[in-house]
């Protein structure tokens, strides 16, 4: 394996220490980089580089230098012998060759030189385990390669070689599986040509001639067979002993080359070896043999997907085949690994492991990501993916609480084998245990969150949680990027010491690509003015090329030198780079968005054709928010909106669009950050502080910067912060170079501020404050489990051992642990006087304290709520409503988060009658105008932002608890009513108004049609529920979905199906 | 017997253009002291065995066999033979494998040099070319394609296909102190290698089979480039020492 110090011991090889001195290989290394990026963005960023040094001869001696180092190692990497040594040296001698040679021109006017140079860059891209790079080489010389055919040529030994560097391509673009099928066709027709050809490439008068051109062709055939081979193992993981098959093929052509003096030949076929070891090491069939037979089908089917996984990223390799990530023996794995690494199928191979161990017990698996953007896009990967062989895959909604159809979904054991929801909603799913099945395996993406002030303390609850309850059976996987401590958070959580497994590849020296991270800043130029770009030396090491750069041309925004900001700065950015593939240009805040995206489509002209995708996503938004709805107009140039004023269904499409390369900039704001999980080509940020002033933690920006750059596409990825003055330039430049340092519980966070700020003497009734809440929450769940007092507090220690905080602390500074420890316990005390309260808290995720203002609130109300006033259709129809007076209760509990604003006054019925227009099927834009005075995007950021910010988080949430802990009698209450009861908070939730719609919302169709298709839904099924509602609208035909949109004059009915299909994940067809 | 080739009179010497230019012509009596050193490096048992072995194993490759005769050893192949045993003996020169094994395929772009090895702590090329042609200078020397000028060029100016001769020694090479400190002075300055242009013939001894080169070789560093003439015995001479060489066979 590459590892840093692999590199930095081939730096001191005596191959590499004769190309010139240690400054004169710097300034090599530094011209490659220069090239590498004036390669890659030549276009958009001029470079003035203060190094003048452009030695390419000497370039070209030092990647000689580095193949040496490789081939040194070469014979014990491809025998496997116990030279671990010199197998690595073999590896990162060709990464580094690699990285020099691919600089270098390649030679086009030569067929074969062509041929050769490619085939040799490509296997040092391979074995040096950055094939991902050659993507973009590929499609560079598409045109070329697609060229040379082999067709018009008669020479055999000329046609077998054109023939071979076309399988070859295959074998290393992996573009398609038809490409890779083409391969056995490509061997075949060689095999039926011999007889053609053979006998006149034979004839001459010379015997050693002909000899000579026997061993050739001997030699050709030997190679052409290892290559069959080779496809065929890359498609069908057959046949199993391939590493000796291909061995005898390529050590018989090599040899016979050799014979023949054919040294151009050999030594290509020596490279060519060694890379197709390295395909079968990395190939996924690989992966197979160590999980199960659900394994070989789940790899069956990827390979078959449209865009094939055929190989695994080579840190999913190492992680696998090197530092064991399917041991079954590690109980507690955290996975710290690149932005862009390829985490999601390292816990999809964890899964299948998972589920190969259920047996009879009908296990269950959870997977938790930060944001509902987020669980929806790993709900569709997993479902596309696992469906096929039969591992069911549901979500959960967002709102913290669990309505009717979810408590269906969850006690049926059939329904799911895993399941996706946020923190918040997994918290209440286990707390409470609602599912009455073994827990096998917890995946937390983006653990990191761990940290997060507002989050983190319940997420490191949650996790908490699953040790008190499931560790006997539970195994954890945690993925994360840029984490220095996992092996500590891998130890907290396993059974004990030797269970835990890191697995740290964030600092690895693999990375999706190459990187520049620079400031973007106005240069005056006369009257004018122009963008300078300045690279920064940054703690991961990304490329730094010392000059004053220029982005694009002279004035790239059309406003005069003194109206050049920041804003206008990274919109020019954005502008410029868009040309190379989507950029994304991040403001400070959401109207900041809007009016970057304004200042862009002002400044950027029709795309020349609207691609079908746009199209779609421009009539969904006529539809679902306005036909006057600004983006619209604004995705006619290619400019995307993507922040928390929208939908979640608007950002997912904004999302598609990007997957789809469909969008040249998205305007998006900080918050981002926290949820982006799809590659662009650049990233330029107005501000790295979020709009309160707070700046982004170290690791959330390299997080969002690790998106810079899709992995195979671009090879080098864009990162640029704006910057006006020189104090925040300095602020800048310090900045990047920090460390992401290691990840810390956010309740020693707590402490230490309390330490610092010196209140830590009060610590009994600083817990009162709203950062314990979640703590305190936690403490009333562990009371409530264990019903009594001193049991609780006899145990309070082993309990809070199961926190990550305490247990550092324990070790860390064991005085405050005590203090910690005390001050729970008597907190633990105080709210065991009201065990009803205990119990009301653990059931709505509420606190003790929560509860308690509720109730009181409740019961000063002028009346008493009676079992009606909860039901839907009063609660959200009629004009005597409590709803208003419900919404002033809510607003009395910080826990739900309602921010204060000056329209307070006005606010509780205005939310309340949101909420009734929202439920009623009002459109945004009607909602917009009635509460808001109007339909500019403003506006509707602004009902987005009540609708998704209040209603749907903080107001199902509180809705539901107020309902549970008044004094409706539950008991009494008739199964319907029960029903519609529950419900209420997901019709809320999803905006529609009857358990139908709220099924169909579930699924993703989209709200305008969730009505009528649920009626549709209520007429045609009679066992309703979320699965059965999914296999209803995969079986709708074209015709069907026609009739649903009958109504709409924007999307068609085939339109709205393929909506529903991207925000579902279901497959087309 | 004697190991090493006798040294033969010379006949000419010169530098020009950077390129160092001699004649060496050797007698009968030179050449029957040369046989069985020449038969040496020519005379390939195994070769042959390993063929028809290799044609044998194409039968899992999915491919026919191939239908092809063995070669005897041709006269440029005892020239070649010859070329290296005076290299090694006269210029300090070593070729860390047997030759012998390396068949040529004049007809493909793709092959190696002739000679590749190392002089004086550098890397050695060479091309080697053997003409009975009356004409002076022979059109060995100047033929389009794989003449020795086309050839000698390549080998001065091809960086990546010296590159390539560089990793086919590395295979071969048994010395590895040898190698790096060639491979070291390459990576220093990829114009320290030498060159060898040697021509066998068996006509009398001129400089004018130079002349071709001597007007259109474009060298890449002073005093690099060897050209070596060397005369066999006129009318005759390679066929001679190709019946000599025969007769000895390889040394068991």
């Amino acid at each position: 394996m590459i590892t840093h110090e692999t590199l930095q011991k081939i730096d001191t090889h005596w191959a590499v220490l004769a190309v010139g001195n240690e400054k004169n290989r710097q300034s090599i290394l530094q011209f490659s980089k220069a090239k590498l990026v004036e390669n890659a963005v030549g276009e958009q960023l001029v470079l003035h580089l203060d190094d003048s040094f452009n030695d390419e001869d000497a370039l070209r001696r030092l990647a000689m230098a580095y193949e040496m180092v490789a081939i040194e190692g070469m014979h014990d990497f491809i025998n496997h012998t116990d030279n671990d040594e010199l197998q690595d040296q073999f590896l990162a001698g060709s990464r580094r060759a690699f990285e020099l040679y691919r600089v270098l021109e390649l030679p086009e006017n030569d067929e074969l030189k062509f041929i050769f140079h490619l085939l040799h860059l490509s296997a040092l891209a391979y074995c040096g385990d950055c094939w991902t790079d050659l993507k973009h080489i590929y499609d560079d010389f598409s045109g070329k390669i697609d060229n040379l055919s082999p067709d018009q040529i008669t020479e055999w030994d000329q046609r077998i070689l054109f023939r071979l560097f076309d399988c070859w391509v295959s074998l290393f673009r992996k573009n398609s599986w038809q490409d890779l099928t083409n391969i056995t066709t490509a061997i075949s027709v060689l095999r039926d040509e011999q007889d053609q050809y053979e006998n006149d490439y034979l004839k001459t008068d010379s015997n050693n001639e002909s000899q000579a051109k026997s061993m050739r062709l001997m030699s050709l055939y030997h190679w052409a067979k290892a290559t069959e081979l080779l496809s065929l193992y890359t498609l069908q993981g057959e046949p199993a002993d391939i590493k000796s098959q291909l061995g005898r093929h390529f050590k018989l052509a090599i040899k016979i080359s050799g014979d023949a003096g054919d040294a151009q030949l050999e030594i290509l076929l020596r490279w060519l070896h060694a890379s197709a070891e390295q395909m079968v090491n990395g190939s996924i069939w690989w992966i197979a043999r160590t999980i199960n037979s659900k394994a070989t089908k789940f790899i069956k089917n990827l390979t078959n997907q449209a865009k094939p996984l055929l190989e695994l990223l080579p840190p999913q390799k190492i992680a696998v085949k090197e530092l064991g990530l399917l041991d079954p023996a590690k109980t507690a794995i955290v996975v710290d690994m690149p932005t862009s690494g390829g985490k999601t199928l390292l816990a999809q191979f964890k899964i299948l492991q998972a589920v190969n161990n259920f047996g009879e017990t009908k296990g269950w698996i959870a997977y938790i990501a930060p944001t509902k953007a987020l669980v929806a896009q790993i709900t569709r990967r997993m479902r596309k993916d696992f469906s096929p062989i039969g591992i069911k895959v549901e979500k959960l909604s967002g709102a913290i609480e669990i309505d009717v159809l979810e408590e269906d979904l969850l006690i049926d054991a059939e329904s799911f084998d895993i399941l996706v929801a946020t923190p918040e909603k997994m918290q209440l799913v286990l707390r409470n245990h609602k599912i009455d099945r073994p827990l096998s395996l917890l995946v937390m993406d983006e653990a990191h969150n761990i940290e997060d002030e507002n989050r983190g303390l319940r997420i490191e609850l949650l996790l908490a949680t699953v040790k008190q309850h499931y560790q006997a059976q539970a195994n954890f996987l945690l993925l994360m990027p840029y984490v220095g401590n996992a092996k500590t958070l891998s130890r907290w959580l396993a059974h004990d010491r030797d269970a835990g497994l890191a697995i740290s590849l964030s600092t690895s020296p693999w990375q999706p690509n190459e990187r520049i991270v620079g400031l973007v800043k106005k240069q005056k130029d006369g009257s004018d003015w122009t963008i300078n770009y300045k690279t920064l030396i940054t703690n991961p090491n990304t490329i730094h090329l010392k000059g004053n750069h220029q982005v694009g041309e002279t004035r790239p925004i059309r406003v005069p030198q003194s109206s050049a900001n920041l804003s206008k700065i990274v919109a020019g950015c954005g502008k410029v780079f868009a040309s190379r593939g989507t950029s994304i240009v991040i403001a400070k805040t959401k109207p900041n968005a809007w009016s970057l995206a304004r200042v862009l489509s002002n400044n950027m002209d029709d795309l020349k054709k609207i691609p079908p995708q746009i199209q779609l996503v421009q009539d969904y938004l006529k539809v679902e928010v306005s036909p006057e709805f600004e983006l619209i107009e604004m995705l006619n140039k290619g400019i995307g909106i993507h922040h928390s004023g929208l939908s979640e269904e608007i950002k997912s499409l904004m999302e598609w669009l990007v997957e789809e390369e469909a969008l040249k900039v998205l305007c998006a704001t900080t918050t981002i950050a926290q949820g982006i999980n799809f590659p662009v080509s650049s990233v330029f940020l107005q501000s790295i502080e979020y709009p309160y002033g707070k700046k982004m933690t170290y690791r959330e920006f390299w997080n969002l910067a690790g998106r810079a750059g899709r992995v195979g596409q671009d090879n080098v990825g864009v990162v640029g912060i704006a910057c006006d003055t020189a104090e925040k330039e300095r602020e800048l430049i310090d900045y990047v170079k920090e460390s992401t340092g290691d990840l810390t519980s956010r309740l020693i966070a707590i402490l230490k501020s309390l330490e610092e700020s010196g209140k830590l003497n009060d610590l009994e009734s600083m817990m009162y404050a709203p950062q314990w809440e979640d703590f305190r929450c936690y403490i009333a769940h562990l009371l409530n489990e264990k019903k009594e007092l001193q049991a609780t507090l006899n145990e309070m220690d082993r309990m809070l051992s199961n926190t990550f905080g305490y247990s550092e602390l324990k070790s860390i500074n064991p005085r405050l642990s005590e203090q910690l420890l005390e001050t729970t316990k008597k907190y633990t005390e105080n709210i065991a006087k009201n065990m009803g309260n205990v119990a009301r808290a653990d059931m709505t995720g509420f606190s003790v304290e929560s509860i308690k203002t509720a109730m009181k609130e409740i019961s000063q109300l002028e009346y008493k709520l009676t079992t009606s006033d909860w039901m839907p259709d009063s609660l959200f129809g009629s004009s005597a409503s409590k709803l208003p007076d419900l919404f002033s209760v809510l607003f009395k509990i910080d826990q739900l988060n309602f921010t204060h604003d000056e329209e307070q006054g006005r606010k509780q019925t205005r939310t309340a009658d949101i909420a009734q227009a929202w439920i009623e099927g009002e459109t945004i834009q009607e909602i917009a105008v009635r509460f808001f005075d109007g339909s500019g995007s403003n506006e509707i950021s602004k009902v987005y932002k009540e609708i998704y910010g209040k209603l749907a988080n903080g107001g199902t949430w509180g809705l539901s608890a107020l309902s549970r802990i008044s004094d409706i009698n539950f008991d009494t209450l008739s199964d319907g009513d029960k029903r519609q009861l529950n419900l209420m908070p997901a019709m809320l939730y999803h905006g529609v108004k009857s358990e139908e719609s709220v099924l169909m919302r579930m699924n993703s169709v989209p709200r305008s049609f969730a009505e009528k298709l649920g009626s549709k839904f209520k007429q045609e099924v009679e066992n309703r529920n979320v699965a059965t509602a999914r296999q209803y609208l995969n079986g709708l035909e074209d015709g069907e979905w026609d009739f649903v949109t009958s109504h709409s004059q924007y999307l068609s009915g085939k339109d709205c199906k393929k909506v529903w299909q991207i925000l579902s994940g279901e497959a087309e067809g | 017997m004697n190991d090493i080739l006798p040294t033969g009179k010379a006949n000419y010497q010169e530098t020009h253009n950077g390129m160092c230019i001699q004649g060496v012509s050797y007698s009968e009596e030179d050449l029957n002291q040369s046989a069985q050193i020449v038969a040496d490096i020519c005379f390939d048992a195994r070769g042959q065995e390993d063929f028809e072995n290799y044609i044998l194993s194409l039968g899992d490759t999915g491919f026919s066999p191939i239908k092809t005769i063995l070669p005897k050893i041709r006269d440029w192949q005892v020239g070649e033979g010859f070329a290296e045993a005076y290299l090694t003996a006269h210029f300090s020169c070593d070729f860390p494998w047997s030759n012998n094994r390396d068949l040529k395929n004049p007809n493909s772009s793709l092959t190696g040099a002739d000679i590749v090895g190392f002089h004086q702590g550098e890397f050695a090329f060479g091309e080697v070319k053997t003409s009975a042609e009356q004409k002076y200078p022979p059109q060995v020397t100047s033929k389009k394609g794989d003449g020795l000028n086309a050839q000698l060029k390549k080998l001065c100016h091809d960086h990546d296909g010296r590159w390539v001769l560089v990793q086919y020694l590395f295979h071969r090479v048994k010395s590895t102190t040898e190698y790096q400190k060639a491979c070291m002075a390459y990576l220093k300055n990829n114009q320290n290698f030498y060159i060898f242009g040697v021509l066998v013939r068996d006509v009398d001894a001129k400089i004018n089979d130079w002349d071709y080169l001597k007007k259109h070789l474009e060298v890449h560093g002073e005093n690099r480039v060897s050209l070596v003439a060397l005369y066999l015995p006129k009318n005759g001479g390679i066929q001679k020492l190709h019946a000599v060489v025969l007769s000895k066979g390889a040394k068991s």
